[in-house]
């Protein structure tokens, strides 16, 4: 286990949690602002890779695919709000968790019938393909680093928008008092839907950049937004700071354990058992974090109200 | 392939009606997710053997009914349950992966259906769990993996790493690999079956220096391997050597990645006889210019070989397929002869050949292929 190892993969966690983080902003916004369970997250996210596919597949150049998925999902995110979300403002969790699963259904079989069943596999331009030279000595994808960097930017943007903008400020006084804020005359239904559309182009902007790494299939999001969930729990529903801290802890977490339990393990117990009880453990890790964190504070670590 | 035709007719021609009038078949396959690359080349051979007959397997007019497993056990179960009670199917054919058949291997030969499996061969069938309504038109799991370790094991390679998936066929593949490889292994790892992102694998094989790695990595999976290896810049540092990975169902999404990459198959497009030949060509036209894929030739023989099952449909069946010459013999597989025609089916032509520059986006794969593999199926013409 040396410190070359562990730096790479400190930055492989970090390139996952970022990615969640991007995915865990938008949705603890809907969740802390509208107070809306939206299940279909996934699925934006979903769609922001499959259009991104077609964009480039359509127009030759990756850029205008990447441009193609973020304003696509920005119009699809936005179009939902208005078509589906509306209506689910003053009701009960639980019909919100009904409308949104049902909207799950309904995107995986949209996105069946127009590209198929099977797995979608783009390739990279030449300048995201290749790696970098670490100063340890090994060697980094280029692809994960520009992921990484992107979805720091992405946070920076978010840290000023929210704390620095007027919309920035509408957000957070949304987050802590949505009623107070409706009764002080600001447009309530456009700032949702301005919120709702810009959460789900940031999944769509994750989505885009995972299809290169994993595969671009129907029900892809699913599996990401469990651990979606974990992150805006543990972070605190409602706070963009506690979504970057809780994905970044959540990736980091994760990745680390996957990597180096079983390792750690095989010294306390024998190489056998460690074997089998390292997986096991390891996927379980960000769960058992979750809870450990509720315990402690049930409200997640930032509160936004 | 004239000969072929005729010893087809012949052999139909040959033998005493028979009790039923037409033949239906259950094809199941993986048509979804990462896998589809897989599962749609089965799918094609399947459609294209039974366009060479006509669509008259054995003489009898003959429907096939497709469906998707969708990688899941419990729906392949299901499907299975359905082709053997609803439809009354005389063989299930296709499959795409060992885990899928091992689930429905004890219904489907205790209701005494046929099963024809056109990739996976689990090692667990060809030993205690054999049964003569079994059919492999492949291999066993192990076979192309036990080539790759004996070249290996014969180049002197020391230090390899191993991965591969953590299912019944990934298990099978390393066992088989061990078999011949006796040097030193730097390390063994099975990721989760369904993991896409293996970074956090890679760096481990980084920090373990090893001299070689072999991986098995099917469908969907291999691409996604192949791709992350050559992004993290291993390729050039460390050599891979692939079985079942790097085939013509992946190629055309790995794309330059797969260059100078080693691999072992028992079958290639440059293989030199004329139904193969014809076999490309029909496969190509028919499925908008994509390429064939081993697991695509694996069917196409498949409905030839649910001839002698149609035949002797109504009477008792004929030899079981699998030898149970002994078990302690694990690197046998199944030799799928039909004991009352003329067709059998040889050892495919072993080449080293080139891929050449039909296949898009792909400039040179050098194929090895296994000397060990005396009775696959290919598409030989008769004797």
């Amino acid at each position: 286990m040396t410190f070359a190892l562990v730096l790479e993969q400190l930055l492989n966690g970090l390139q996952y949690g970022v990615m969640l983080f991007l995915m865990a902003a938008g949705l603890t916004l809907v969740l802390g602002i509208m107070n809306l369970v939206n299940l279909a997250h996934g699925s934006l996210y979903m769609v922001g890779a499959y259009l991104a596919v077609a964009g480039t597949q359509w127009s030759g150049s990756y850029l205008v695919g990447v441009a193609v998925g973020f304003a696509g999902t920005l119009v699809v995110g936005m179009a939902m709000e208005v078509i589906t979300m509306r209506p689910l403002y003053g009701r009960d969790h639980l019909d919100q968790v009904l409308v949104t699963f049902g909207l799950i259904l309904f995107f995986n079989e949209l996105i069946a019938i127009i590209w198929g069943r099977g797995s979608l596999y783009t390739s990279l331009p030449a300048w995201l393909q290749g790696h970098i030279n670490l100063f340890t000595g090994s060697r980094y994808p280029v692809y994960r680093m520009v992921v990484l960097g992107v979805g720091l930017a992405v946070a920076v943007l978010l840290w000023y928008v929210v704390t620095r903008t007027r919309l920035g400020m509408l957000i957070r006084a949304g987050a802590s008092n949505r009623t107070m804020v409706a009764a002080l005359g600001v447009n309530i239904r456009l700032l949702y839907t301005v919120v709702f559309g810009f959460g789900a182009a940031l999944a769509g902007l994750a989505g885009l950049m995972a299809g290169p790494i994993y595969a671009v299939q129907p029900g892809m999001g699913e599996l990401i937004l469990i651990q979606v969930f974990v992150v805006i729990v543990i972070g605190g529903i409602g706070s963009i700071r506690g979504a970057l801290v809780g994905a970044i802890i959540v990736g980091v977490v994760d990745t680390l354990g996957r990597a180096f339990l079983k390792p750690v393990l095989a010294t306390i117990i024998s190489a056998s058992a460690a074997e089998a009880a390292g997986p096991a453990l390891a996927s379980m890790l960000i769960y058992l974090l979750m809870a450990v964190v509720l315990a402690l504070k049930p409200a997640g670590l930032f509160q936004s109200r | 392939m004239k000969t072929w035709l005729a010893a087809l007719l012949a052999a139909v021609a040959s033998v005493p009606a028979m009790a039923a009038d037409k033949l239906t078949l259950g094809f199941m396959s993986v048509l979804s997710g990462p896998a589809a690359v897989i599962g749609n080349d089965i799918r094609d051979g399947m459609r294209l053997g039974l366009a060479h007959v006509n669509n008259r397997v054995g003489g009898l007019p003959t429907t096939v009914l497709v469906e998707d497993d969708r990688q899941k056990v419990e729906v392949a179960v299901e499907l299975a349950n359905k082709f053997i009670k609803q439809d009354h199917v005389d063989a299930i054919i296709g499959l795409s992966f060992s885990n899928l058949l091992l689930a429905i291997y004890p219904t489907v030969v205790e209701s005494q259906t046929v099963l024809i499996s056109s990739n996976p061969g689990p090692s667990q069938i060809a030993g205690k769990d054999c049964s003569k309504y079994f059919f492999s038109t492949s291999w066993q799991g192990d076979n192309w993996s036990e080539a790759m370790g004996a070249y290996l094991q014969k180049a002197g390679v020391q230090n390899v790493y191993i991965l591969a998936p953590n299912y019944a066929a990934g298990r099978d593949v390393v066992t088989g690999f061990k078999r011949f490889y006796k040097g030193k292994l730097a390390g063994e790892v099975y990721t989760g079956f369904t993991q896409l992102d293996f970074q956090a694998e890679l760096a481990q094989l980084r920090a373990a220096k090893p001299s070689a790695v072999f991986a098995f990595y099917p469908g969907g999976l291999g691409i996604n391997f192949v791709k992350q290896y050559a992004q993290a810049g291993l390729k050039d540092q460390i050599p891979l050597y692939t079985s079942y990975t790097v085939d013509y169902t992946t190629l055309p999404a790995i794309g330059e990645d797969a260059v100078g990459l080693l691999r072992t198959s028992s079958w290639d497009p440059d293989s030199a006889n004329p139904v193969n030949k014809r076999f490309i060509a029909d496969f190509e036209a028919n499925s908008d210019a994509r390429h064939p894929s081993t697991p695509a030739t694996r069917t196409t023989p498949s409905c030839c070989l649910t001839r002698p099952c149609a035949r002797s449909k109504g009477r008792s069946r004929t030899s079981p397929p699998c030898s149970r010459r002994s078990r302690k013999r694990t690197s046998h597989h199944f030799a799928a002869t039909s004991v009352s025609t003329a067709t059998t089916f040889r050892s495919s032509t072993t080449t080293s050949g080139e891929w050449s520059k039909r296949a898009p986006s792909c400039a040179f794969v050098r194929s090895k292929s296994s000397s060990r593999i005396t009775a696959t199926l290919t598409l030989s013409s008769v004797r």
